[in-house]
């Protein structure tokens, strides 16, 4: 497809059912041009161990496995051998587990419904240093950066702690079902563009210490009628 | 061969046996001490005093008294006991029998039997006993229990707690006018107290020795099974506890039942009132709660633990119930129809959606709703149930956010009537296999968007009289006061953008 001097994406498989990474690996090789699965390891410290030896590109991380799944593997390999890109991928879109994945440092989360191309697409946009948004993860941020007032004693850092307009705007349209390019024409804006708000607002998630992120992981909002 | 090997261990026994019914004879025969090698008469005749030497054998106690009553400080000196120690060979309890025998230079069975005999005298046999287990060092050590147990805070904290019970309880004996148990109780208070520190620091052996005559004292009450069986083997540092504390209990329960059926029985000393004998009857029920108590505690925390073991047996039931209904079903079917891939996909689908509803979401709201039985009573619940119906019926996805959640009213069930028919349509002619549905709950009101990348159409060209999109989703949103629009070329998909204004807060 793409130029032949280009090298391939280097992929690591970790995901704890056997079944699943046979799979995985199968389509990925099959269909993915220019993408290469270069291990794989079916624990959390077999990863951790492979994974800073092997350098890959992007990992491809199950989000449940015993001994504290796919954040304590970002933790890990984060600590030993930095610069490593994760993508997480569950059968869960549960809150909780989406948001502690991209809170250890996930640059994007899917599910395992995925298709494989659209699968192949995002393992592209995490190794090339961006973050990818799910529907649903877009929703959730929405969510947990709603414009509820917060306590005034909360330090609320504005650099951290809100969304702009713009970033609004466009994981409003993520939700609704939109790619990146298309957002990019509804808005009259350049993908490139589109990239680094939502590389933005990965950021923001990941640091922020807003009181109301992990409140609303354990209780969905509920929306007062307005007066 | 195979006989070989078996006769073989057969035989040693014989021979061994051989020794052992020569040994009793020696230990059994009562009037030779000193032939008994443990018994080291030689170091205990230097530090008696003189005259008691030669009349030790006809009269052990005669012995006993006259230095004791004329030399009483050196009776009790270090020097007259500081080598006697406790053996650690043929001992029945804790060895203090044997060391009393070896030092008086009497049979160790005399001095048991004047122990046993001197208990019966209001316990001081008992007292004597504990006294020489805390005071006399074990075999092989330096150290007395008393020591080590004096150094320990909390010892001398049960010991004072355990004495004051028994003080309270021989002050109470002597109100009531009831003199012979003040002459039960006050050797039982030594004992017990120093039955609580021998407790907390004796070695393993005498932890055992102790538990069994605990268990000996109280098998005169009705209490052995509970001190038995709630002690039970000494096998770690939380028997200790485990172990006073019954025994404390047990001491005062015995004693409020004795002192309540002692007045109920004579009342002379009192008016024979009501009042003593209501009086009486609660000392009674308190002390036998106070013995039965943890019998009590003992059937409900087994109760408990078998509630809790079934319930959890239920759950496991429910959950094979559940998927036996549900993924072997449609395992089975997806076996069947193997030929076709697209039922397959939909079944998988469909089974995988509902599996994570049941696996994932906390309230099976959606599956009443699916039901058709009761309305879903939140609007994200509303959706999920949409989502369900139209996979299960048209086999595509169905991708569903919500950000926000609120209580649904009438004007929210038609919003929500209408995303169900924009979803349907999207299903039905579009042909893409995703749709994505995203509602968004803010104060004053809700949007949702309905969206596939089909084949869409362009909506100037549909017959007004084309029912569908007029009516189920403009009109039906127009009379609640929403807006609705639809976006929509051919070759770029469809979006149907609905938006509902929420009902003010009362």
């Amino acid at each position: 497809m793409t130029s032949p001097a280009k090298p391939p994406l280097r992929v690591f498989l970790v995901d704890d059912h056997q079944l699943f990474r046979a799979g995985a690996r199968h389509e990925i090789t099959s269909q993915g041009a220019g993408v290469e699965i270069v291990g794989e390891a079916g624990d959390v410290a077999s990863a951790v161990e492979q994974i800073c030896r092997v350098v890959p590109d992007v990992v491809l991380l199950d989000v449940h496995m015993p001994d504290g799944g796919g954040p304590e593997v970002i933790r890990r390999v984060n600590s030993t051998c930095p610069g490593i890109r994760f993508l997480a991928l569950s059968v869960s879109d549960a809150a909780e587990d989406v948001i502690g994945c991209i809170r250890a440092g996930a640059r994007g989360y899917v599910t395992k419904t995925i298709s494989t191309p659209e699968l192949l697409d995002a393992l592209r946009v995490v190794a090339a240093g961006d973050a990818v948004f799910s529907p649903r993860l877009a929703g959730f941020v929405l969510d947990a950066f709603a414009a509820t007032p917060e306590p005034v004693t909360l330090h609320l850092d504005p650099e951290l702690d809100q969304l702009t307009t713009r970033e609004r705007e466009v994981l409003r349209l993520i939700a609704r079902g939109y790619a990146y390019k298309e957002v990019a024409r509804e808005l009259y804006i350049s993908v490139k563009t589109v990239e680094t708000h939502v590389s933005a607002v990965l950021r923001k998630l990941q640091l922020t210490n807003r009181h109301q992120l992990t409140r609303w992981a354990m209780e969905r909002r509920l929306v007062p009628p307005g007066s | 061969m195979a006989s070989g090997p078996s006769t073989a261990p057969a035989s040693p026994p014989g021979p061994e046996l051989q020794p052992v019914p020569a040994a009793p004879p020696a230990r059994a025969v009562p009037g030779a001490p000193p032939a008994r090698p443990s018994a080291a008469p030689s170091p205990s005749a230097p530090a008696w005093p003189a005259p008691a030497a030669s009349g030790s054998q006809p009269a052990p106690y005669g012995t006993w008294r006259k230095p004791a009553a004329r030399n009483w400080r050196s009776f009790l000196s270090r020097e007259t006991w500081g080598h006697v120690r406790r053996p650690s060979q043929g001992r029945l309890l804790a060895g203090v029998g044997q060391a009393l025998a070896d030092k008086l230079g009497v049979s160790p069975l005399a001095a048991r039997v004047a122990l046993v005999a001197l208990s019966f005298f209001g316990g001081f046999g008992i007292a004597i006993y504990v006294g020489g287990w805390l005071f006399l060092p074990p075999e092989g050590s330096e150290e007395p229990i008393a020591r080590t147990a004096l150094a320990d805070r909390r010892t001398v904290g049960l010991v004072a707690a355990a004495a004051s019970i028994l003080g309270a309880l021989m002050v109470v004996a002597g109100i009531l006018g009831a003199p012979a148990l003040l002459g039960a109780v006050s050797p039982g208070l030594v004992s017990v107290a120093g039955l609580v520190a021998v407790w907390r620091h004796a070695g393993r052996e005498d932890k055992l020795a102790a538990e069994r005559l605990i268990s000996l004292l109280s098998a005169a009450g009705p209490n052995a099974a509970i001190v038995g069986s709630s002690g039970g083997p000494v096998n770690g540092p939380s028997t200790g506890r485990r172990l006073v504390v019954p025994l404390l209990r047990l001491l005062a329960g015995a004693g409020l039942i004795v002192l309540g059926t002692s007045t109920l029985l004579a009342p002379k000393h009192l008016n024979d009132t009501d009042i003593t004998v209501a009086l009486a009857a609660v000392g009674v029920v308190a002390g036998v709660s106070l013995v039965l108590a943890p019998w009590w505690l003992r059937l409900g925390r087994e109760l408990a633990a078998e509630r809790r073991q079934r319930t959890r047996a239920e759950e496991r039931a429910e959950m094979a119930a559940h998927l036996h209904d549900s993924v072997l079903q449609t395992l089975a079917l997806i076996q069947r129809s193997a030929h076709d891939p697209q039922q397959v996909q939909r079944l998988a689908r469909a089974q995988e959606r509902q599996l994570r509803s049941w696996l994932f979401e906390r309230e099976p709201t959606q599956q009443a709703g699916l039901a058709g039985t009761e309305e879903p009573p939140t609007l994200d619940a509303g959706l999920l149930a949409v989502q369900q119906e139209v996979e299960a019926d048209h086999g595509l996805r169905v991708e569903v956010v919500t950000v926000g959640d609120c209580a649904l009213d009438e004007r929210l069930r038609a919003l929500l009537a209408a995303t169900r028919e924009a979803v349907v349509n999207s299903a039905k002619w579009s042909g893409a296999d995703v749709v994505s549905v995203y509602a968004e709950v803010e104060p004053d009101a809700v949007s949702l968007f309905v969206r596939d990348r089909g084949r869409g159409f362009d909506p100037a060209a549909v017959a007004a009289d084309r029912r569908g999109i007029s009516e189920s989703i403009h009109g039906r949103v127009e009379r609640h006061g929403g807006t609705s629009s639809i976006r929509s070329a051919p070759g770029k998909g469809t979006e149907v953008t609905l938006k509902m204004p929420r009902r003010p807060a009362p």
